[in-house]
């Protein structure tokens, strides 16, 4: 099984810090309706430092140690978490569609979103490479094909 | 072509439709200016039916719809899967139905004609069948499910006589229309009504009822709305089902019920991925089960209680006969179906009675003057969860027919008393996943979600805390390959 590329740590630790910073910023504007503004200022970063760090630390090397992907001629296996461990399996036979998407965080590190639907569910690997993301499109989709025209 | 326009009466459907966009502003705006809206939105609805045009032609229905941009669309009726006709009681003595057709297209391509007269229903089926009797299908829909007696195959004209009939007796149908929980969703949802009726009770009976009985009153109250709830539940159900008739032809499954709103559907068999077989606790004790499919492009879709019911009740010794006749494709032989662990039942009740208590902690923290009505509900909620966790684990088992890709599945899951049995091929299964913390696997527990095609999007069938090697054979079972 293959693990994600080591660059994607950077993406989502750029997430959080946007998701954090975001956040923090919303419930200072709200708190100031409140009188006491200072407080809740010091209430805020506080919970908002904690969570980064605890985030920062703990879950972000946890994801990426234990999201793995393998792409077989018959089907696609995703596994994601340790604590909570959860395993798929897709018959390249029943998937639909393979997208590969790109915002600007991950962008920024030249990976890609690939998202694997069957009909009416969808299966996603958090990022790879480029080279990656168009061999797996490439790989699924023949073998999709193939595998419809011989049922 | 020889076009039709549909029933004037249709314009009330095109005007509700609008409605349903309008009502807000006719609330606001009221009067006047509320009137004016209404008029525009009748005019629309006016030129909508005039603007809607359809023909039946031998191999195709035709329709052109839409004011300002107009669509045509061309539906071949050798790509029908579905063939619905409903007529409601009003429209009898105009012999009008509307017409609910959908093809195997991924979105479920649904046509609706609304108030044709049914000599054009009758005109699609024989059409539909002459254009099956002719050339060969193309075989190359991506969604052809494989079902075991390899009936994929569109090139074989398919027969119009009946192959197996089948109704249902009275005394099946009492039982089945008695034992629903619907009762419990008129008294729980609709107390409007039943408060309506209260008071007329209260006002004109209760001075009465208390001379007699004294504070018993309340006890015949609460007993009077349940039994209002029962005749409400009885009635509907066997307005619903009035008249069940179900047969099957060559490839197909057509079903017919109902007294105010007659349905007549008639489904293409290999679009069925599984079968649901589900009772409740009553009927479970009573030996009865309603039939349920789950079909690929149909009009419901997500859960499996919105699936059509091809079967409203059937006696578990009939099953086995009916099972022959009707779906010929599920084995024969009820695989052995796996031991439910005791851990399991405790996990159910914890994880309900942990709800329980964190819904009364919120409540009492908003409501802190009704603490002891919510500690009473608690304490009575609690056995109630004890008992629908022993339930839910007697009844939480799978089952495998064989151990290749030609087996079935067999998943038996429970939700509020309501246990179901869902029979699934493996090529009718998308994906399955297989999950497992830490602690569960210290427990040798594992959760197991089959994801099954239905409408257009799926069915998710979730096996909670079962034994972690039962769910690594399906598991396993699942990611083998011819």
């Amino acid at each position: 099984m293959q693990k994600l590329p080591p660059t994607v740590k950077t993406v989502w630790r750029w997430r959080l810090f946007s998701v954090l910073l975001g956040s923090m910023a919303i419930i200072l504007l709200a708190s100031f309706w409140f009188v006491n503004w200072r407080f809740w200022l010091g209430v805020i970063a506080s919970i908002g430092l904690l969570c980064g760090m605890l985030t920062l630390t703990i879950l972000i090397p946890y994801n990426y140690a234990f999201h793995k992907y393998a792409i077989y001629e018959n089907r696609v296996e995703i596994q994601k978490g340790f604590i909570i461990k959860r395993e798929s399996t897709i018959p390249i036979a029943r998937i639909q569609n393979v997208n590969v998407q790109q915002g600007p965080l991950l962008k920024s590190q030249h990976l890609y979103e690939v998202s694997i639907e069957t009909a009416g569910d969808e299966h996603t690997i958090a990022a790879v490479t480029k080279s990656e993301s168009e061999q797996i499109r490439q790989q699924v989709m023949t073998l999709a094909m193939e595998a419809r025209n011989a049922i | 072509m020889q076009y039709r326009h549909l029933h004037p009466l249709s314009i009330f459907i095109f005007l509700r439709y609008s409605i349903f966009g309008g009502v807000i502003p006719l609330i606001f705006v009221g009067g006047i200016g509320g009137s004016l809206i209404f008029l525009i939105m009748l005019c629309y609805a006016v030129f909508y039916f005039w603007n809607f045009k359809y023909a039946v032609t031998a191999d195709q229905i035709w329709i052109q719809r839409g004011v300002i941009i107009k669509k045509q669309e061309h539906i071949p009726l050798k790509r029908l899967q579905t063939i619905h006709h409903q007529q409601s009681l009003w429209l009898q003595p105009f012999k009008l139905e509307t017409l609910k057709l959908a093809t195997a297209s991924k979105h479920g391509f649904q046509i609706k004609l609304a108030f044709v007269p049914q000599s054009v229903g009758k005109l699609v089926e024989e059409h539909y069948h002459a254009a099956l009797q002719q050339t060969v299908a193309p075989v190359n829909e991506t969604n052809t499910v494989a079902t075991s007696d390899g009936s994929n195959d569109l090139s074989t004209p398919l027969s119009v006589e009946t192959v197996a009939d089948y109704r249902i007796n009275v005394r099946d149908m009492n039982l089945f229309a008695a034992t629903s929980f619907r009762i419990l969703l008129f008294v729980a949802l609709f107390p409007r009504y039943t408060i309506n009726i209260l008071n007329t009770f209260k006002v004109y009976v209760w001075p009465i009822l208390f001379h007699w009985t004294g504070h018993g009153a309340i006890f015949v109250t609460v007993l009077l709305t349940f039994l209002i709830a029962f005749v409400v539940s009885y009635l509907s159900l066997w307005i619903q089902y009035y008249n069940f008739h179900l047969t099957r032809q060559e490839g197909y499954l057509i079903f017919s019920h109902g007294l105010f709103n007659h349905d007549t559907i008639k489904i293409r068999e290999h679009r069925i991925q599984g079968v649901v077989l589900e009772r409740n606790m009553i009927r479970e004790w009573l030996g009865l089960f309603s039939v349920k499919l789950i079909m690929i492009s149909d009009e419901n879709g997500h859960s499996i209680k919105s699936q059509p019911v091809i079967l409203p009740v059937i006696r578990k010794a009939e099953w086995l006969n009916f099972q022959s006749q009707f779906l010929p494709w599920i084995p024969v032989n009820n695989p052995q179906m796996s031991a439910p662990r005791q851990r399991s039942g405790w996990l159910f009740f914890r994880n309900a009675a942990l709800l329980l208590i964190l819904i009364a902690s919120v409540l009492t923290y908003w409501w802190l003057q009704y603490w002891r009505l919510i500690a009473i509900a608690l304490i009575l909620g609690l056995p109630l969860a004890l008992g629908n966790a022993l339930y839910k684990q007697k009844r939480t088992r799978v089952g495998l027919t064989g151990s290749t890709t030609d087996a079935f599945l067999y998943l038996q899951t429970s939700r509020y008393l309501i246990s179901r049995t869902i029979v699934v091929n493996w090529h009718q299964i998308q994906s399955i996943r297989f999950q497992q913390s830490v602690w569960m696997n210290k427990s040798h527990l594992a959760h197991l979600t089959i994801n099954i095609r239905s409408g257009e999007s799926e069915v998710k069938v979730e096996m909670r805390y079962l034994d972690a090697s039962v769910a690594k054979r399906v598991y396993t079972w699942y990611r083998q390959f011819q």
